[in-house]
């Protein structure tokens, strides 16, 4: 408990600090706020006019797809918020400056991926959220599944940790991060949509080996009765799985960091 | 002498290939997150906004290898340069900063057209989409030059919005939203005659819509041969406002331009 609250107190000096840092220059972060709105507008715009007049995509209506893609956006925006300093770590490989952080009295990787929140993409995150809410009860038979969709949002948010793990992972051994998190977002933007739109192999791929579509297209699928609860401990098993294999790598990562900067 | 930067160019690219790979990577991500899409909205109808599906997935296929192309540019970096400096080192020599920059620019598409023609054929025979295929010369003529406006819309384009580091301390929200606007406005994910009204209307007269959608409507005879080449004029027309709107930023920055960073 004690490790909890000094970590905790930790993520929110240093979330502090972050946000100080994004707001300094508030026009920045004004063009920066309307850019993200601007995306996230258009693209609800599209999902309303092509699936006006009762159209179906993949075989589901308007209001299920737009609560796909509240869904997509709000794990989206809450992995970035959370994580956004994971874009920096090349940063701090070939500087040398990841060496001060492992001489820290606490984790370098707890370090590494939360020691920087967005502050910018928390507002589409609670707008997202807003929106999950006030869509459920119009797609959902029964209120429970609610603690279901719930379960599958935090397993997507450990998945995301997970890659964005193996991302810092990869900073370590092979010094390249932009693009890889980059590619990262690109498929993680295929689950704006329902992932079985895509024809296998590439859905099974999305599902299993990528795991975009538990991470993003699971708890609605839950929720819309697609999924059954016997994928729930599937799903929590493999987050575990995916997490101790993530943590491995980092740990066989960092014992290969040789502070060459 | 220009000849140089192209080849310096085209020798980089060879030279960072995990970069460029990794680059292809994400333009084929992006493709088949927009043809599966457009693939289930077809499921249960013939036609979606005047499109059908042969045509909405020759204007995908189309769409995604002109994206892949014409925004294939170094010169996202100019603004940069400016802020850090650089700049001087361009200014001392005799050349034209822009003119390099654009022979820069050409390798980079050189090389990505390759990349695309290859990665794209071998997607198509593997997906065996129904497509709508022009074959009147007329229009592929009138094609090709919408194409070449697209790709001097999009130099111009750049050059415009880096011009804004002149003046402001961060440049990447500025080069932000131009991302955003470009990324649905160009036409490469929907046809922007999708949106209904006015504000479609206004949409297909944006410079954005000069990128990609015009040049696609006009291979798949969406406008007729007079139609083609109002629009190939009104490109044209645009390049030339915004060039000269750059051009007076470029003079007005550079008295401003201190050199910052060296």
């Amino acid at each position: 408990m004690k490790t909890i609250k000094r970590y905790l107190s930790v993520w929110f000096r240093l979330g502090t600090y972050a946000t100080e840092s994004a707001l300094l220059t508030r026009s920045s972060a004004l063009t920066l706020l309307i850019g993200k709105f601007l995306r996230f507008g258009i693209l609800i715009s599209f999902f309303l006019v092509v699936l006006s007049g009762g159209n179906t995509l993949a075989g589901y209506t308007q209001t299920q797809i737009l609560l796909f893609f509240m869904t997509f956006s709000l794990i989206d925006n809450l992995t970035q918020f959370l994580m956004r300093e994971v874009y920096r770590f090349r940063g701090y490989v070939i500087s040398g400056s990841l060496d001060f952080i492992l001489l820290k009295p606490f984790s370098a990787l707890f370090r590494s991926l939360f020691g920087g929140v967005d502050i910018l993409d928390l507002p589409l995150s609670i707008v997202s959220g807003a929106a999950v809410v006030w869509l459920l009860p119009q797609v959902m038979s029964d209120p429970l599944l609610i603690i279901g969709y719930v379960l599958l949002i935090c397993a997507g948010l450990c998945l995301a940790t997970a890659l964005h793990i193996c991302v810092l992972s990869c900073g370590l051994l092979i010094l390249e991060v932009e693009n890889l998190i980059l590619i990262y977002r690109d498929l993680t933007n295929m689950a704006r949509i329902p992932i079985s739109a895509y024809a296998d192999p590439l859905r099974t791929i999305l599902t299993y080996v990528i795991p975009i579509g538990i991470m993003m297209s699971f708890p609605v699928e839950f929720i819309l009765g697609v999924l059954s609860v016997e994928y729930i401990p599937f799903v929590l098993l493999w987050c575990v799985a995916c997490l101790i294999a993530a943590q491995r790598l980092w740990k066989y990562a960092l014992s290969r960091y040789t502070s060459a900067a | 002498m220009y000849r140089q930067f192209f080849i310096n160019t085209f020798v980089e690219m060879f030279t960072y290939r995990a970069h460029f790979l990794l680059w292809r990577l994400r333009s084929i991500i992006a493709f088949l997150a927009v043809f599966f899409m457009w693939n289930a909205l077809f499921m249960q109808r013939e036609a979606i906004a005047g499109f059908t599906k042969p045509e909405m997935f020759t204007y995908v296929i189309l769409g995604a290898f002109l994206s892949m192309v014409i925004f294939s540019a170094k010169s996202g970096v100019i603004a940069d340069e400016i802020k850090d400096g650089t700049l001087s080192v361009y200014l001392m020599r005799p050349v034209g900063y822009f003119r390099s920059w654009f022979m820069r620019d050409a390798a980079d598409k050189l090389f990505n057209i390759g990349a695309s023609i290859l990665e794209l054929s071998v997607i198509i025979y593997l997906l065996a989409p129904p497509m709508s295929l022009s074959t009147d010369g007329v229009y592929l003529l009138l094609t090709m030059l919408s194409i070449c406006v697209a790709i001097v819309m999009f130099f111009v384009l750049q050059i415009a919005v880096a011009m804004a580091a002149f003046w402001l301390v961060e440049t990447w929200p500025i080069r932000f939203v131009y991302i955003v606007l470009i990324q649905f406005f160009a036409g490469v994910m929907f046809p922007l005659s999708i949106f209904p009204g006015i504000l479609g209307a206004i949409l297909q007269y944006t410079p954005f819509a000069y990128l990609v959608y015009i040049p696609v409507m006009i291979y798949l005879g969406k406008y007729d041969i007079l139609q083609s080449i109002v629009q190939i004029a009104i490109g044209i027309l645009w390049c030339i406002v915004i060039w000269i709107g750059a051009h007076i930023l470029w003079k007005k920055g550079l008295r401003l331009y201190s050199a910052v960073g060296r």
